[in-house]
């Protein structure tokens, strides 16, 4: 079975990269353990939060930062892919948005700040449209709606904390909490996905919106945990407005996210459409190689095991959660292909002594070294494979979760990787850039 | 406020104290400058020692732990698991220490039986293969946290008083006799006095801070030691190595977990002990010699207690040499301060007796005549409570149908429902994330807390037991607190899901910006 270009991970990186390639008109496939680390994201595209990581204050612009980022921090994957690139994904990603049924609002050049369940401001860039009015920069009450017995939303406890943040004049909206008491499940678990099915059902909505009703004031908002329905949250989203005669929006909740799902499953469902194969949930795979390329990969251990063969590699794995790396006591490592990680020897410098540090913590930052064509490289700087590229967290420097840009992050980098794929496999016009024999090593003086 | 005898410390002796006054009939009154447990009561092995250990080198020490054990195994039973201990030789191991350990256990009256490897191996299978010699000893493994609220409950009941985060800030003395003590109260700031003729200094490491509050010098060497749990039982009986107490020879099976310990480290600064990363990987090859599963079987969380260790001045500087003996000093003898006690060493299995021996000279003091019931007296328990297993468990909360009455499991490592929690939460005057999650199980999982301490300080907030805009702050120092644990134990599997815990904090909450 032979593709252009393999995907291996199916998180947001791995899935821009194969509809990236795809677009192209590649041949892909892609091959994941799971249904990747989607779900357990918020579903928003973070551009670029803080910078510096230390401190506390929002930009208001990722894109306008990203001249210093390239200077303070040149092997940042954003330094990598560059502005243009990064601009052209996050435009492209809007427009598969759409096409998906999964608009998403807002750009790369300004931050909006969107309230979590703990009553503090996320700062992010692309939201999708159930989330929308979330932006606490617009004033006016909202109601924060909780359900009893859904356990990871206290609307009183995120009410409290975000009046004080409306009190210290940080944010525009003012928040008061209500509980509903008993909501028929059908006899189902009080639980995020369960209500998000429930939700898209019209019944269920009509005997939601009767008892709501009376509990909005006019010129309210209301709020409630992500749990918009999972099928068509533009149509439950305008269900509610329309019945309710208020504004309405989602606050995204711990895993499993109900709009990380939604986005997975609309973006696999779109990519098979368009011919994409994708196999997941498989527990080993076993990489062909010769000398410096990648032939590509047997499903397992035997014989029988089926393989897939490519002319490009994506290795779109993520860090630790993902399963692109892991560790033991004195050790890290890179699961799929033992391709070199830079990483202190002493355990204790993979940590900072706080655990929320404001400089980020240093094993958030572990992967695998890339040259400008997403390559992974070795530490001279040569290419290891001449036809792997990676995507998305995998690749080292720059500490998404501190600076809050993974989502960003993965697209842009995912898209890049996927063109680049394609190129390689004679698809386009994206050839990179030096061939392995031609390319410089890196400053090692940056670091 | 006016009581007879003020005990300072809500550790394990203190508590004990505080239970034999008020079966005595002796208006008391305990401070704690933090809460029950918060010192070195909380941060050990949970052991109740049958003496063996301390057979060879410290024959007073073992012939108290010994008696001790068995009076606890009788009022203290729910808290209790009567696991049975072995002390396993390697060929690695001094070939003499067997020998010399039955002929001292014999001397002691300890019932200590050499058994064959063979039947070791046939009883605790995950064990190394490569154990020469086997001595079966009364070890069992102790809820020190249950151990000691039952004291400190049942002294309440009988009219003591506790109080938890009063810091003792001055002693007062007249004439050379005790006449009261000056406390701050750590959530409101309030300082507060109170009249008394005695004060028994149960400080634990603190407790030469204590003593010079009232003039008296008290010298207390301080002895890291550090732990690790595993979230596997692996063994169903207590191990130690047979061999001269050294580090990581001892393993106790508690719960579902599994507790490597100790290292032994002489320290200076008694607040706050962290585990370090050589300490656990110490710990954990050393466990791994005799127990080989230990290697792949998941840490989930380090900690480290401090021992206050008398004799500090003729040991020099190997801590193990001390005995872990106590030490009881009447200050009116010793610094002419009449009425101030210090009650100082000792462990945890022999806490009631290091209580006993502090009554009977106050009573002597006070001139009067009544004796001990403690060793006789069961401790009350709550009737449904047995020993934590998650079996156990499954068949209180049984089937999600019934989540309706307990409310939703909030902590889905332990299975602890909300009902739970907030009951703990309404009978607490300030609960703490700590003391929830002790008294619940909360948190004490594979994610440690991870997943439910939100959840967990919703609660608290909505509850009111904590004021308005301070719920942040909370959970970010018990997150904090919570890392010193799971750091030094951060690899593999821990690492993973530490990684969506970090997630879940800062990629959603964004609570490292706030």
């Amino acid at each position: 079975m032979f593709y252009d270009v393999i995907v291996i991970g199916a998180g947001l990186a791995g899935l821009m990269a194969a509809e990236a390639a795809q677009s192209q008109g590649a041949r892909v496939l892609v091959l994941a353990r799971g249904m990747g680390s989607l779900p357990l994201t918020t579903g928003c595209i973070d551009g670029l939060g803080y910078f510096p990581r230390t401190t506390n204050i929002p930009l208001s612009s990722p894109l306008s930062a990203l001249p210093q980022l390239k200077e303070d921090q040149p092997y940042h994957p954003y330094a990598i892919v560059g502005q243009e690139k990064i601009m052209l994904a996050m435009a492209h990603f809007q427009e598969l948005g759409q096409v998906i049924g999964l608009p998403y609002s807002g750009t790369f050049a300004s931050t909006l700040l969107i309230p979590t369940p703990l009553g503090t401001y996320h700062p992010t860039c692309l939201v999708p449209e159930t989330m929308n009015q979330g932006n606490l920069s617009i004033p006016g009450p909202v109601l924060l709606l909780g359900f009893r017995g859904l356990k990871d939303f206290s609307p009183f406890l995120a009410a409290e904390n975000l009046n004080i943040l409306h009190s210290q004049g940080k944010i525009a909206s003012s928040f008061r909490a209500e509980v509903l008491e008993k909501l028929d499940l059908g006899g189902k678990a009080m639980n995020g996905l369960n209500l998000a099915r429930a939700f898209d059902g019209e019944d269920f909505r009509n005997a939601f919106i009767k008892i709501v009703r009376p509990l909005l004031k006019s010129g309210d908002r209301l709020a409630l945990p992500a749990v918009l329905g999972f099928h068509s949250p533009g149509q439950v989203l305008a269900d509610l407005k329309k019945k309710l005669q208020a504004n309405v929006f989602e606050i995204p909740m711990p895993p499993p996210s109900v709009p990380g799902i939604r986005l997975f499953r609309k973006l696999q469902i779109y990519l098979q459409e368009k011919g994409v194969r994708i196999i997941l949930g498989f527990s080993t795979l076993d990489p062909r190689k010769e000398s410096k390329r990648l032939l590509g990969f047997a499903l397992g251990f035997s014989k029988k095991s089926p393989i897939y063969k490519a002319s490009a590699i994506v290795l779109a794995t993520g860090k630790f959660v993902g399963g692109g790396l892991d560790s033991d006591r004195g050790r890290i490592f890179e699961t799929l292909l033992d391709l070199p990680i830079k990483y202190p020897k002493n355990r204790r410098e993979w940590f900072k002594p706080r655990l929320l540090a404001a400089e980020g913590q240093p094993f958030n930052c572990f992967g695998v070294e890339v040259n400008e064509n997403l390559q992974p490289v070795d530490p001279e700087g040569r290419v290891i494979y001449s036809n792997l590229f990676a995507a998305g967290a995998i690749i080292a420097h720059g500490d998404s979760m501190s600076e809050k840009s993974g989502g960003g992050i993965a697209i842009s980098t995912g898209y890049l990787a996927g063109q680049l794929a394609a190129g390689f496999a004679g698809k386009n016009k994206f050839t990179t850039k030096n061939t392995e024999m031609g390319l410089k090593p890196k400053d090692e003086n940056a670091k | 406020m006016k009581t007879e005898v003020v005990v300072i410390g809500g550790g394990a002796t203190g508590a004990g104290v505080l239970r034999d006054l008020a079966l005595r009939g002796i208006d008391a009154v305990l401070l704690e400058k933090e809460e029950l447990t918060s010192g070195t009561s909380g941060r050990n092995h949970g052991l109740l020692h049958s003496g063996a250990r301390y057979a060879v080198n410290d024959p007073d020490s073992a012939r108290e732990c010994l008696a001790e054990n068995k009076i606890l195994k009788k009022i203290a039973s729910p808290c209790i698991e009567p696991t049975g201990g072995f002390f396993l030789a390697l060929p690695q191991d001094p070939p003499d220490y067997a020998d010399d350990l039955l002929r001292a256990c014999a001397s002691l009256d300890l019932p200590a039986a050499e058994v064959s490897p063979a039947e070791v191996l046939q009883k605790e299978p995950a064990l190394s293969p490569k154990i020469n010699r086997a001595i079966y000893v009364p070890d069992a493994s102790i809820d020190p946290f249950r151990l000691i609220r039952a004291n400190v409950e049942e002294a309440e009941r009988l009219g003591a008083q506790f109080f938890p985060h009063r810091r003792v800030v001055a002693i007062f003395t007249a004439d050379g006799t005790i006449h009261g003590l000056q406390a701050i109260d750590a959530k409101t700031g309030e300082e507060f006095r109170i009249t008394c003729r005695f004060i028994i200094n149960a400080a634990g490491v603190w407790a030469g801070r204590v003593a010079r509050m009232a003039g008296a010098p008290l010298d207390i060497l301080f002895s890291k030691g550090s732990l690790v749990v595993l979230n596997r039982r692996l063994v169903n009986s207590v191990i130690n190595r047979c061999r001269p107490p050294s580090n990581g020879d001892i393993l106790v099976p508690h719960g579902p977990a599994l507790i490597i310990g100790t290292t032994s480290q002489t320290v200076t600064e008694i607040e706050d002990p962290s585990p370090e990363e050589e300490e656990v990987d110490l710990l954990l090859s050393e466990g791994e010699t005799i127990l080989p599963e230990v290697s792949s079987t998941r840490a989930i969380r380090a900690y480290a207690g401090v021992r206050p260790l008398m004799g500090a001045r003729e040991a020099g500087e190997d801590s193990r040499k001390i005995s872990r003996d106590f030490l009881l000093l009447d200050h009116g003898e010793a610094d002419q301060i009449k009425g101030l006690f210090s009650i100082v060493g000792g462990k945890l299995t022999t806490y009631r007796l290091m209580a006993e021996r502090t009554v009977d000279v106050i009573v002597k003091a006070m001139g009067r005549k009544t004796s001990c019931t403690t060793a006789e007296k069961p401790l009350p328990f709550p009737e449904e409570y047995t020993f934590h297993d998650l079996g156990s468990k499954l068949r209180k909360i049984g089937l999600p149908q019934s989540f309706q009455e307990t409310g939703e499991i909030l902590c889905e490592c332990e299975l602890v429902s909300r009902g739970e929690i907030v009951q703990e939460i309404r009978n607490q005057p300030y609960p703490s994330l700590k003391e929830i999650q002790e008294r619940t199980r909360a948190g004490m999982g594979p994610c440690q807390g991870g997943f439910c301490s939100p959840r967990l300080t919703a609660l608290l907030s909505e509850g009111g037991k904590i004021p308005p805009g301070t719920s942040l702050p909370i959970l970010k120092r018990f997150l904090e607190e919570r890392w010193k644990g799971t750091r030094p134990v951060m690899w593999g599997p821990q690492l993973r899901e530490e990684q969506l815990i970090q997630a879940l904090y800062t990629e959603l909450f964004n609570l490292d910006h706030f």
